[in-house]
Order: C-alpha cells, then structure tokens, then sequence
C-alpha cells in the first residue's frame, strides 16, 4: 500500500457556461496499476482526462499526475513527456502518412523506443506509407496505440481505447496493453463503456457519476463490498427502510411478495445480522457483478 | 492452454487462476516439480493484469501448493506439501458429493444447494471473524 | 519537428501565393513595355479636382520604369496581393480544429507557446520570401526590356512591404486563437484590411500615416525617406498581437 500515488485528483470541479462537469472529484491511481474509469456519456470522464494532460483547467481543485501539478505549463510539458495519451477520437494528423506520423512524433521524445516501434509496425501490419486520413478505424487506434506506447512512458492515459473496434480487434489492444504493463512497468488509466474490459483487465477502479466518484478503490476490494443479501419470508415480506438496518453502506432494499432483498455496499456480516432478527426463512448472500455495481452507483439522482 | 478465466463470473479472478491451478495439480497435468507459466506470458496469453497473475501465485504459495524461486520463476510445490492439500481435497470431495447427493434426494434443486453452500460460507467467514471457530 | 507541421499545414498557401506574385511580377515588367506605347495616346487630362489630379499624377510616374514599378508592383499588386496572402498565411493556427489533430498536438511534450511560436516563425518566413523573391525578380528581369531597376530599392520596398503586411498576418494569426475554423479569421482580417484601405484613400495626404501607406513605401519613393517609424510601429503592432495570441492560447479549455 505505499505505492507511490502516479495519479491524484483532489476536488477536481470544472464549469464550463453554466453546466458543471466535474463536482469536487477525488480518486488516485497507485504506480503500477491498471485503473479502470467507467461512467455514463457526459459524466465527466474526458474532462478529466483532459485536465489531468493539461489540456484544459479546472475551475478548483488539484490534479497531480508523478507529484507534479497539472495546471503548470512547465510541469505539464514534463507530465506528458512521461505520458502516453489516445483521445477518444483516435484524433491525429490526417494528411501524413503513417511513417510520418511516426517520426514526427519519435522526434519529441528522447526515450523513444525504436525497438517497440519496429515490433508494433510488425504486429500491428501498420501501412507505413497509407495517409492517416485512408486508415481504417481500427488501423487508426492501432497507430494511435503505438504511438502512446512507443514513448516510454510511465503512463498511459487512454480514453475508451477500444470502442468502435470489433470484438477481435478490441482483445488485441486490451493484450497489447496488459503486455506492456508486464514489459515495462507502466500504469494504465482507462475509461471504458465496456464493463466486461475492466473486469479482465484492471485491478483498479474509478466510477464518476455527475462528476463526482462515486466508486473509488482496488478493484477485488470493491467487489468484496458489495453483496446483495436475499431474505425469504413465511408471509409477506416486512417493509423496512436502509434506516431499520443500523448498518451504513445499504444502497437498496427491494421487497416483492415474500423477498426482501437488501444490496449492501460496505460488506454482508452486519447486514446478515440484523437480517436474521427479522426471522426470515432463508438467508442467501450472492456476489454483485462489477456491471450491476455500476448500475447501482450512477443511478440518476433526484 | 491451460488455464482460462472468466472475468465476469462475480468470482475473482486471481481466485479462479488459484482454482485451476489446483486442479490442474490433482487431474496430473502439473506434477510436483513442473514449472508454471512465468506471470508476464500467462497475462499476455489470458489478457489479465499481470498483478493479478501476481497475486495468484503469491498466494498460491502462501498455500504451499507452489514455490517462488526467486529469478526461477514458479514451480509446483514438492511431494509433501502438494500431497496435503491435494488429499484435503479429496476427501472434500467426498464430503461434498454425500452431501449434494442426499440434498437432491430431498428434492433441493442444484440451484438451490449452490446458494446454501455459499450462505453458510458467509455465514461462516463472518462467525470466524468474531472469533467464533477455530480451523 | 513542429516546424515541418506548420510547413505542412501552409505550404500550398505559400506555393500558390509564390506562383501567383512570382507571375504578377514577370507581368508588370513585359506590361510596361505596353503601357509606354499606350501613355503617348492618352489625351491630356485637366486637372479636376482630386480624382483627376490623382490621374495626371500617375500617367507622370508611369512614363518613368522606376515609377511604374513603384505604382503598379509595390503600391498596388504587392500590397494589395501580398496583404491577402498575409492574411491566408496567418490563418488557420495549429491548434484550431480546421487542423485537426489539435489533442494530440496537446498531448506533446511541449509548451502552448512553443506551438505557436514555431508556427509563427514559419508562417512570418514564408510571407518574407512572398514579399521578397518576386519582387528580386524586377531588377533581374528589367534588362530584358532595357531597363535597370536598384536591387537596393527593391529589397527597401520589399522589406516596407513585409514588415507592413505582417500586421495582417499576425491580425489574422490572433483571430484564429479566437475562432476555430478557417473562414471567419480570414474573413474578418480581410474585412479590416478593406475598410483601412478605404480609409486611408479618403482620408487624403493625412492618409499618410496609414498602414498601406508604409507598405507602399512612398516615402522612400518619393524621397528616399526610409519610414522608419512606420516600420517600428507595424513591427510593435505585429509583435502585440503575437503576443497577445500566445495569451489567448494559454488560457483557452480544449
């Protein structure tokens, strides 16, 4: 636990006319890490990203990426110099040619790896000499890959890296990614729609929901946490609320016919416990998906 | 492959690795002294976090089912230590297999054991947080 | 490698803006060759007010090759082609979404200010070589007709012309840090440049003081008045609204 913290965000807020993107958001990534950054569209998660490489300014709070703060133009330039960055657009120059592209970006970084570079050209069987704006869309992320990971990086910030690709051509990133980890010792902070990519490959994770982090923390930590308990009655079942269970961490009480069904986020023994003073029949405790976790946590508030 | 994971189980994956490997030990296709898949392959070729890979084996070992040698890499742990819990096993399995058996007798459905089996685990893991049982 | 990026980005700008003024230049030596069979031909204007005086004026400067190159190239063509170009050099930005790319541009290792400085110096050198090449091309060229023309006096007017001019470019340059695509800069920076000029042509001798005025470089026709403080006044402007362009880049969310 004292891994030195790569990335911190603490109260991060950032209003843009009027509407407010991120509201006080607090998480951190530990070195060596992949953290998995999932969230609704518009809950904030490019935002973040920007301000974390500087590319926009929060309106309060800090941003921390190796100790340095984000906001400083000179600590930015040393920030991304260590950083490896793909927008969720794949955005890149679309009049040069892939070999370019390459080497203009090569030219910026005194640590790139040539190595790295020949191995993806070979692996990725990128056209050196198509335009960019000719590629396909997972060419495109395949160019973009290589040129975050081929920077020696100690960080790579990758914004929904895999959506639009095929489920085949998705896999080869998520590999891509989890071998360079193996490799070099980098630390990964991604976002994601798919849920199902997070859990295969993090073991950390970060869910914003209206610019705040509601789920924050080691990914096998967090699925410990949450339980759904499953109460079955001889008659109806009773009609408690979160309050009559004097444990903190209940999300949800369900109650249909003779079930009642409680979903705890701060672990199942106390629930467990005050559950069998309501003399249930039969007591289940069932582990929570990562996916219904997420359901849970960005449920809209009134 | 010998090894596969499903990340969306619910269980965690450094648990599933641990159960394979395990049974992979008693099933024979890893014999004591046989050396595992070195954590960065095995990641690369399951698509996992390394870290995770890490944890499997740490605990694994912690278990006395594998050793670490260190710069060596990962090898089934000898006669001795492997025979124990491969035996323990066992004789689960025949404690589980009576118990299942004389359930369905009783008409409990295999849905229904499954839950009751990891309520009382639970149940159990809370008693022994309390300071309840013993091992 | 910014440097290549911003070559990228403005190189047929350039090229077509070279191609054109290097064309315009070779046209304004063989057309005197015309316009001296033409002169003898005009009937001798009476001065009526200042629109006519203007006229006769002209017709005296035009019989010599000195003064025609001075009023067609330098005062007209030069000025009013090298200010568009100027302005297309200008706009655009490597930052403004006409570019594209512009995250991963941020996501460089290098400073707002770097970006816009490179791209700055390039686009600043390619207007110099527009402004300066052609008009190499006169004292070059004129012994083909005959006649001479002082390299001195081009590389003055060019030089006039340039640091006039880049008023226009760093105009254009400041409103693309404000506008992200490439026609409203243009547009705008174009707009400004006619309203000057029709402000300066109506406002007569007290003209003189105009931007279009020291790109012309009549005082130094005339007079061999190099202005000097014309010069400095256009190279602050410029500098003023580089300036202020890094600014507005700085503190600009993407």
């Amino acid at each position: 636990m004292s891994e030195p913290l790569v990335v911190e965000a603490v109260d991060l807020r950032k209003q843009y006319d009027g509407t407010h993107a991120l509201r006080g958001l607090s998480f951190a990534v530990p070195a060596g890490s992949i953290c998995g950054f999932l969230g609704r569209n518009g809950a904030g998660k490019t935002t973040t990203i920007k301000v974390l490489l500087g590319m926009t300014r929060a309106s309060s709070g800090q941003a921390r990426v190796f100790g340095l703060a984000s906001d400083d133009a000179n600590a930015g330039v040393e920030i991304r110099r260590r950083t490896g960055f793909v927008s969720d657009e794949k955005d890149l120059y679309d009049y040069m040619t892939v070999a370019d592209i390459i080497r203009f970006t090569a030219s910026f970084y005194p640590r790139w790896r040539a190595d790295l570079e020949q191995h993806y050209i070979r692996r990725f069987e990128l056209p050196l000499y198509r335009v960019v704006k000719a590629l396909s869309r997972g060419m495109r992320t395949r160019v973009a890959v290589l040129l975050a990971l081929c920077r020696g990086a100690e960080l790579l910030v990758l914004d929904e890296p895999t959506s639009g690709l095929d489920p085949a051509a998705a896999e080869d990133v998520l590999q891509t990614i989890v071998s360079h980890v193996a490799a070099e010792q980098a630390t990964v902070f991604f976002s994601t729609h798919q849920i199902a990519e997070v859990d295969q490959i993090a073991d950390r994770v970060v869910i914003i929901d209206s610019g705040r982090a509601v789920v924050s923390g080691a990914l096998d930590d967090v699925r410990a946490r949450f339980r759904r308990v499953q109460l079955v009655f001889e008659g109806e079942a009773p009609d408690v609320t979160a309050a009559a269970f004097r444990s903190p961490g209940i999300e949800r009480i369900d109650r249909r016919g003779r079930v009642l069904t409680v979903l705890s986020s701060a672990g199942v023994e106390a629930v467990v416990e005050e559950a069998r003073s309501l003399n249930p029949v039969s007591v289940d405790v069932v582990p929570v998906t990562l996916k219904e976790i997420f359901l849970e946590s960005v449920k809209v508030e009134n | 492959m010998l090894f596969r994971t499903n990340p969306s189980s619910g269980v965690p994956i450094y648990l599933q690795l641990m159960e394979q490997v395990k049974h992979a030990i008693e099933t024979g296709a890893l014999k004591p002294g046989d050396q595992l898949p070195g954590i960065r392959p095995l990641a690369e070729e399951l698509v996992m976090n390394p870290n995770t890979v890490a944890k499997a084996y740490r605990e694994l070992e912690h278990e006395g089912v594998i050793e670490l040698r260190h710069g060596a890499g990962a090898f089934v742990a000898g006669q001795a230590r492997g025979r124990k819990v491969t035996e323990a096993i066992r004789a689960g399995q025949g404690i589980v297999a009576t118990a299942v058996e004389r359930l369905r007798a009783r008409g409990v459905s295999d849905e229904e054991i499954r839950r009751l089996f990891e309520a009382e685990l639970a149940g159990l893991a809370k008693a022994a947080r309390s300071g309840g049982l013993g091992e | 490698m910014l440097w290549y990026k911003s070559w990228l980005e403005t190189r047929w700008r350039f090229l077509i803006g070279f191609a054109v003024l290097a064309i315009m230049a070779c046209g304004t030596i063989y057309d005197y060759l015309a316009v001296q069979k033409l002169l003898p031909l005009a009937p001798a204007i009476e001065p009526t007010g200042e629109l006519g005086r203007r006229l006769k004026e002209a017709v005296e400067i035009e019989r010599e090759f000195r003064g025609f190159v001075w009023l067609q190239w330098f005062r007209q063509n030069l000025t009013q082609t090298g200010t568009l170009f100027a302005v297309l050099l200008g706009s655009g930005g490597l930052l403004s979404r006409s570019s594209g790319g512009a995250l991963f541009t941020l996501s460089l290792p290098v400073t707002r200010r770097d970006l816009l400085t490179t791209r700055a110096a390039v686009g600043l050198t390619e207007f110099f070589a527009l402004a300066l090449v052609p008009s190499l091309l006169i004292p070059l060229l004129a012994p083909s007709i005959g006649q001479t023309y002082s390299i001195v006096d081009a590389l003055i007017h060019a030089l006039c012309i340039f640091l006039g001019g880049s008023v226009f470019f760093s105009l254009a340059f400041l409103l693309s840090t404000a506008f992200d695509d490439l026609w409203r800069p243009l547009v705008v920076a174009c707009g400004i440049g006619l309203v000057l000029a029709v402000v300066e042509t109506a406002a007569g001798s007290a003209g003189r003081v105009g931007l279009f005025h020291v790109m012309s470089g009549e005082s130094y026709f005339r007079s061999g008045a190099i202005p000097w403080i014309g010069m400095l006044v256009a190279t602050a402007l410029s500098a003023g609204m580089l300036y202020a362009s890094t600014v507005n880049i700085a503190r600009r969310d993407f």
